[in-house]
């Protein structure tokens, strides 16, 4: 007698969906349009005919203007609504692509429990049969609850497209648009106002911002970009879409004007270069796959934002920060400020190692964000002031005083102030702090030393690299910093020469911060090739490797665990004072300029010598040939 | 004395960054200023030539490998090459794949380092690197994501535009 036991059919394979997170770029460009047209209006409608201007046509132009400027406050109303209704999309979007993840994961996982059951049947006894029936009844129901959750999946991704298209249709003509712009009653004047009477504190700015409805926050956005993106209490994301539409707005008016066979004036060529700098930091991870961590066979996209966009700040040299992963919402947090040379067109050098260091801090499972902060006027070429060197044109003058690190510790201490306020709780765990590590590279490091001793730096840990000194004659050792004890790292390669200037008092920077009698725990890193003074490249190699996995595993791999929260491999401070080290190789370089010297003269008298030896034997061979 | 030594060494600290900048005109280390462009030429070239096997012996979907250059700590006119790109889920035990990958580099010529300090191999010849890396510190019995990265070994030391405007590379077509 046969048996037939019904196993369920296979789950077929749920398709990808056509919208991804991808589509917030819609977003940006929509927000980016808006942000044009809003400027268009307030500029017409702030301005009349010109003042010598008289009679009809000065009433004429009034008029004209008038009337533009309301047609483009429609159109900036019209790309406002569908801005607003595309970022809700993004978001259901993201949601129902984190659902869809789920189903796929369910559907392997029933699919195989189908495959053992087929299996178990194939091989099954009369004695099993009854129990085999049970189970293949309750799979057929699991299945069957998967299949609903696949149709509501593909429902919901429908709802939410047709209330985008609505969105879009309800301000399809000039009218609709005009009709939205008359609704409007968000006044964003007041708004800015608001914000700027609230003054600096990031946290009233968090508080007040998070008061203000989605259309507040979406007018405001379009209507001060520049503000809302680099002001400190407003978070993470909001900030990426100001920025967002800033750098696109720049993008698209300097390529525009250069594609029409405009030439750009010098500020615009800066301005656009450092535009493009920003746009491909930004771009870094997207040829880079990341951990695959929900099995859909491609690796996860990276939240990347753009935390501070101004281009033009510090006379031209330009203020750009990027995250790697989302500091609201990270476990780990890391904010890295750079050095001498750097400004807002190294930006995607520095993202390059935020990247890296991002890339090693999530392979324990937990979420991070490296921020590349390029915040602080750094000492570097000015670009104003290009020829007047060796006056503001070379500001790296200014390296050896620490007045740009002060400055730039008060930029960093608010920065960081910025992302404890706007960091979330964690649904998981309702720890609302991110692990939050500054790292200092070079004079970023006497930065990172200022807001710590000057300005309460609010992180949990401080690590210095490849310093010159902690900045400051009232920081003698690792206690005046006052951060958390045993919180304060350093790494420190012999071969960086930028390492042997620690000192105290006029000249130095601070304390070296690698002796061991400074207190602070000192990493091992590698300290690369010894160098002479006709090959100072392998010196700035040495300086700057200290994110580089090739050239400097040892320290990458310490820093990751800082990130991580983890202690590093510690080894002993130094006990050579930072300035016997320079002076000992002044002094062993003195003699390998004298050996090459006296080499080299050798060499040149041995030449001679050998030149002369041959022509005179010539001379001999010729004699020797005229002589019967 | 110390004190000479220290405003000197700052000088030529500037002076030297200044001229290694890329509208410098010197190239810091005496390397010929067309050696970005030769390295590139080489690593692509060896790239094309391994990653087909890569893919022919380690099995799955590779994606990535876009090579670029990056100024190495901002404006020092030191450029890295780098491509990385990786797969997901490769079959076999970690070990096995591994294994493979290791085989291949060797056939490449290359010496190995496994493993090495951040990575879980370190493949070398000449100037050009190769890091092989599980993305995840406990994937130890299979691989999630196994990422897979060119490099220059050496920093590149370039006074010209080349490396600046290169753009990006895909070397997996």
């Amino acid at each position: 007698m046969t048996t037939t036991i019904l196993v369920p059919a296979h789950v077929p394979a749920i398709p990808e969906m056509t919208a991804t997170a991808q589509a917030a770029s819609v977003t940006t460009a929509l927000r980016s349009t808006a942000t044009t047209m809003s400027d268009v209006s307030e500029w017409m409608t702030a301005h009349g005919a010109p003042a010598d201007w008289t009679g009809d046509a000065s009433l004429a132009a009034d008029h004209a203007m008038t009337r533009v400027a309301e047609d483009t406050d429609a159109a900036r109303a019209a790309f406002t609504r569908v801005a607003i209704a595309c970022d809700k999309f993004v978001d259901k979007v993201c949601a129902l692509t984190a659902v869809r993840d789920g189903l796929v994961s369910d559907r392997s996982k029933r699919n195989g429990e189908i495959d053992a059951l087929t299996t178990r049947i194939n091989q099954s006894t009369a004695d099993d049969i009854a129990t085999l029936q049970g189970e293949a009844e309750a799979l057929q129901a699991e299945v069957d609850r998967l299949n609903d959750r696949i149709v509501r999946l593909w429902d919901d991704v429908e709802a939410a497209e047709d209330l985008l298209i609505a969105a879009f249709q309800a301000v399809d003509s000039t009218s609709e648009g005009q009709d939205a712009a008359d609704r409007d009653t968000t006044d964003v004047a007041a708004l800015r106002a608001e914000l700027t009477a609230i003054g600096g504190d990031p946290q009233a700015i968090n508080d007040w911002w998070t008061h203000l409805s989605p259309a507040e926050r979406e007018a405001l956005k379009i209507s001060d970009p520049d503000l809302i993106g680099n002001t400190n209490g407003i978070p993470t994301g909001d900030r990426d879409d100001a920025n967002r539409t800033s750098l696109d707005r720049d993008l698209d008016d300097l390529t525009a004007k250069q594609d029409a066979g405009e030439g750009l004036s010098k500020e615009e060529q800066r301005l656009l270069d450092r535009a493009k700098a920003a746009e491909k930091a930004i771009g870094i991870p997207d040829t880079q796959p990341l951990v695959d961590s929900d099995g859909d066979g491609v690796g996860d996209p990276v939240d990347v934002n753009l935390l501070v966009y101004q281009p033009g700040a510090f006379g031209g040299d330009g203020a750009v920060a990027v995250s790697y992963g989302d500091p609201d919402t990270a476990d780990n947090t890391a904010v890295i400020v750079p050095g001498i040379t750097n400004d807002g067109t190294s930006i995607a050098t520095q993202g390059a190692d935020a990247y890296e260091l991002y890339k090693n801090s999530v392979g324990n499972h937990e979420s991070a964000a490296t921020i590349a902060w390029m915040g602080y006027d750094a000492p570097s070429w000015n670009p104003q002031n290009a020829l007047d060197w060796p006056g503001d044109g070379l500001d790296m003058g200014s390296v050896i005083n620490e007045q740009k690190a002060e400055a730039g510790g008060r930029l960093l201490a608010d920065f960081v102030d910025g992302l404890r306020a706007t960091d979330t709780v964690d649904p998981d765990t309702g720890d609302a702090r991110s692990n939050l590590t500054v790292i200092g590279h070079s004079y970023g490091s006497t930065t990172a030393a200022h807001a710590a001793a000057d300005h309460g730096l609010d992180a949990d840990a401080l690590s210095l690299i490849g310093s010159p000194g902690a900045g400051g004659n009232d920081v003698n050792n690792v206690k005046d910093l006052g951060m958390p004890e045993g919180k304060v790292y350093v790494g420190a390669a012999d071969n960086d020469f930028v390492t042997w200037l620690g000192t105290d008092g006029p000249v130095g920077m601070g304390q070296d911060p690698a002796q061991a009698d400074f207190g602070a725990k000192v990493f091992p890193v590698a300290d690369g090739p010894e160098f002479h003074a006709d090959d100072v490249g392998q010196g700035i190699t040495n300086h700057t490797s200290y994110f580089d996995p090739v050239l400097n595993p040892e320290s990458l791999s310490n820093l990751t665990s800082i990130v991580q929260g983890d202690e590093p491999t510690l080894t002993g401070g130094r006990t050579q004072d930072a300035n016997d080290m320079a002076f000992e190789w002044a002094q062993d370089e003195v003699a390998h300029q004298v050996e090459q010297e006296v080499a080299t003269t050798v060499q040149e008298a041995t030449d001679v010598y050998n030149d002369s030896a041959d022509w005179v034997g010539d001379r001999v061979d010729d004699f020797t040939g005229l002589w019967p | 004395m110390t004190r000479i030594l220290l405003v000197a060494l700052a000088v030529v600290l500037a002076a030297t960054l200044a001229a290694c900048t890329p509208d410098g005109s010197t190239n810091g280390a005496g390397a010929p200023d067309n050696d970005a462009e030769a390295f590139k030429t080489e690593m692509d070239a060896f790239a094309r030539e391994t990653l087909p096997q890569l893919e022919a012996q380690v099995g799955g979907e590779w994606t990535g490998f876009q090579g670029r250059f990056f100024e190495k700590g901002g404006n020092t006119g030191q450029w890295e090459y780098t491509a990385e790109g990786g797969t997901t889920k490769p079959p076999g035990t970690a070990d096995e794949v591994l294994d493979k990958i290791e085989a291949v580099l060797i056939e490449q010529g290359m010496e190995i380092t496994r493993p090495d300090i951040i990575a879980d191999i370190t493949g070398r010849k000449g100037n050009v690197a190769v890091q092989v890396t599980r993305a995840l510190d406990d994937d130890v019995e299979s691989i999630s994501l196994l990422r897979v990265t060119f490099r220059s070994h050496d920093r590149l030391k370039s006074s010209d535009d080349f490396a600046e405007n290169a753009g990006t590379t895909d070397l997996l077509k």
